[in-house]
């Protein structure tokens, strides 16, 4: 084990005790960077080695040490403001965009201590389950080659898998954080909505849009969510929920060992395939051989992607109209036309095919004579959804599912087919349209390819969750699993 | 569907364009989605649902209406982003349609 592969909140002990060994650390892990990142491309910004390190020993000289993520490198999803550094939403439209100033998650890192070593990539404003509608380049699994990370933060799960980062961030709409983490045997978590601000988040879709922390083991990621969740006056979605230390709540509820009532969702069990399904059944049967189990079914769950896909494309519709060249986006550099040309041409250039589909579609759902037949019907089933799920959590302490239906495919092979894509979300989907938090945890390899088994719970449960991925965890024994890529 | 050209109406939506290729595309998918869609139809006594807007029962604390220093842009933040002019963000010219 070296260094840039050693987990989080092992370093943090480490760097304690000697500051200057953070140099040694972030040189190791910029020599894998440099060896691995051509083959997988996970970064779409990367910070040169020199200005990170002289960033970390302005620090130490400073004897500013004591923050909780201290000399660990961050890998940040291109959707989160950074000041001074470019932050592109993986898309043309943003493509030279260097923000102002720092999202409320990224000042939380800073005061933290946490280096952020760079940007990665992802599917255009966070549209796409494959990180392949980035209009740069697709990211690859580190686990093969061949196959897509997820997404659409594929970039930060990827540069986790490869050992190109310690911790990172990512961002959920329906399933964006559990997807790749999923697909990559990493470990992500996607808050209860309003328990992280979203201030400085480039926005998808706002009801459902949610930052999160993604690691390579349970602790590190209780710790980052300590750092970046509660309260946050700048965004008026933010709950008054006060800041708490999740690795002690963690270390607390795990020494206390509750037994848990879990749901089996079978149904989605059952509609995944063989690969997923086999991985999914022995986590489950770990989970089970001490934790309450029963089966019970997600109602409607096609219908719950249905719903999902209306109200994100709508409110992606409204969020994304503000790209017009001018305010917001690529100058297109065209004079003496209609300004509708001016900003059809600034939004034709800019958006790539999968978010000018999605917008427009949005619109479509929006538009007099369709709202309440798509839109208002869909805010409908949200409540009805909302209303079942929390039946069944009435005598239920959290449900599993598996996090994706799918193994991860081959570029190509999922992005040329929407339909497949969009029902390929449909375990996520459903903590996005309720609010709730939800966890992915590594359940195994079918034919060397990683299998995520899904844990959601009540709003504001996360503590729940965590205990459950550690008792995960340490049944299954995935910790720390840090990709070959050859 | 039940526009004549859909992907004309969508075009003018959201003033996008889809070219060469993509109109066809476009027009498949969105077909396809719109399918997709429909399924919620099949759902029973969806009517009898209130449309869920926000996803909490509570709400967060709000803010005082005052201004405050949040974020501080200096000339140079701007003119990282976008072509100024003696202060001012340069629109490109353009004329009134008839």
């Amino acid at each position: 084990m070296t260094l840039a592969t050693e987990l989080g909140y092992r370093l943090v002990e480490e760097f304690k005790a000697d500051p200057y060994r953070i140099t040694k650390y972030l040189e190791e892990l910029y020599e894998r960077v440099e060896r691995i990142e051509p083959r997988v491309r996970a970064f779409i910004t990367l910070r040169p080695l020199d200005e990170v390190v002289k960033e970390v020993e302005e620090r130490i000289k400073r004897g500013d040490t004591e923050g909780p993520l201290f000399g660990l490198a961050v890998a940040v999803k291109d959707n989160i403001c950074t000041r001074g550094i470019r932050t592109t939403c993986a898309s043309r439209m943003l493509e030279n965009f260097v923000p102002p100033y720092d999202a409320t998650v990224i000042e939380r890192l800073r005061r933290a201590g946490a280096v952020i070593i760079g940007k990665t990539n992802m599917d255009e404003f966070a549209m796409g389950s494959t990180t392949e509608t980035s209009a740069f380049y697709p990211t690859r699994n580190p686990w093969n080659l061949d196959r897509v990370p997820g997404g659409s933060s594929g970039g930060s799960a990827a540069a986790l898998a490869a050992g190109m980062a310690t911790l990172a961030l990512g961002s959920d709409t329906g399933g964006s954080i559990r997807n790749p983490a999923a697909f990559t045997a990493t470990y992500g978590l996607k808050p209860t909505y309003g328990l992280v601000s979203r201030f400085g988040l480039v926005a998808y879709a706002s009801s459902l849009d949610q930052i999160g922390p993604m690691a390579r083991c349970v602790e590190d990621l209780a710790m980052l969510l300590s750092a970046i969740s509660g309260h946050d006056p700048r965004d008026s979605t933010s709950l008054d929920a006060p800041p708490r230390d999740y690795l002690r709540l963690l270390r607390e509820e795990w020494s206390r060992e509750p037994r848990l009532r879990i749901g089996i969702a079978r149904n989605l069990v059952e509609g995944s395939e063989e690969g997923v399904r086999r991985c999914v059944e022995r986590a489950l049967d770990a989970l089970c051989s001490y934790h309450d189990c029963e089966d019970v079914e997600i109602p409607y769950p096609r219908h719950a992607v249905a719903a999902y896909y209306i109200v994100a494309m709508a409110e992606a519709s409204s969020n994304l109209a503000r790209y017009d060249g001018v305010r917001y986006g690529i100058e297109v550099g065209v004079e003496g036309r209609s300004w509708v040309e001016v900003f059809k041409e600034a939004r034709t250039r800019g958006f790539g095919y999968e978010v000018r589909k999605r917008i427009a579609l949005g619109a479509y759902v929006l538009s007099a004579g369709y709202r309440d037949a798509y839109y208002v019907k869909a805010l409908r089933f949200r409540r009805l959804l909302k209303e079942r799920l929390y039946g069944l959590f009435r005598r239920l302490d959290a449900i599993a599912t598996p996090t994706m239906p799918i193994l991860p495919p081959r570029l190509g092979e999922l992005v040329s087919d929407p339909i497949r894509m969009y029902l390929s979300d449909v375990c996520t989907v459903i903590a996005n349209l309720v609010g709730i938090p939800a966890i992915s945890v590594p359940a195994g390899f079918s034919d060397g390819l990683p299998v995520g088994l899904q844990l959601m719970a009540p709003a504001l449960e996360e503590v729940r969750l965590l205990y459950l991925a550690k008792f995960l965890q340490e049944s299954l024994g995935f910790r720390n699993l840090v990709a070959e890529v050859v | 569907m039940e526009r004549d050209d859909i992907v004309e109406y969508l075009e003018r939506l959201v003033l996008v364009e889809f070219q060469g290729a993509e109109r066809d595309r476009v027009r498949s998918e969105v077909s396809k989605v719109l399918e997709l869609f429909k399924t919620l139809d099949e759902v029973k006594d969806l009517d009898s649902y209130e449309p869920l807007f926000y996803v909490h029962d509570i709400s967060g604390p709000t803010r005082e209406d005052e201004p405050g220093e949040d974020i501080r842009l200096s000339y140079s933040d701007l003119e990282m982003n976008r072509r100024l002019e003696r202060g001012f963000f340069k629109a490109p010219r353009t004329v009134v349609e008839e």
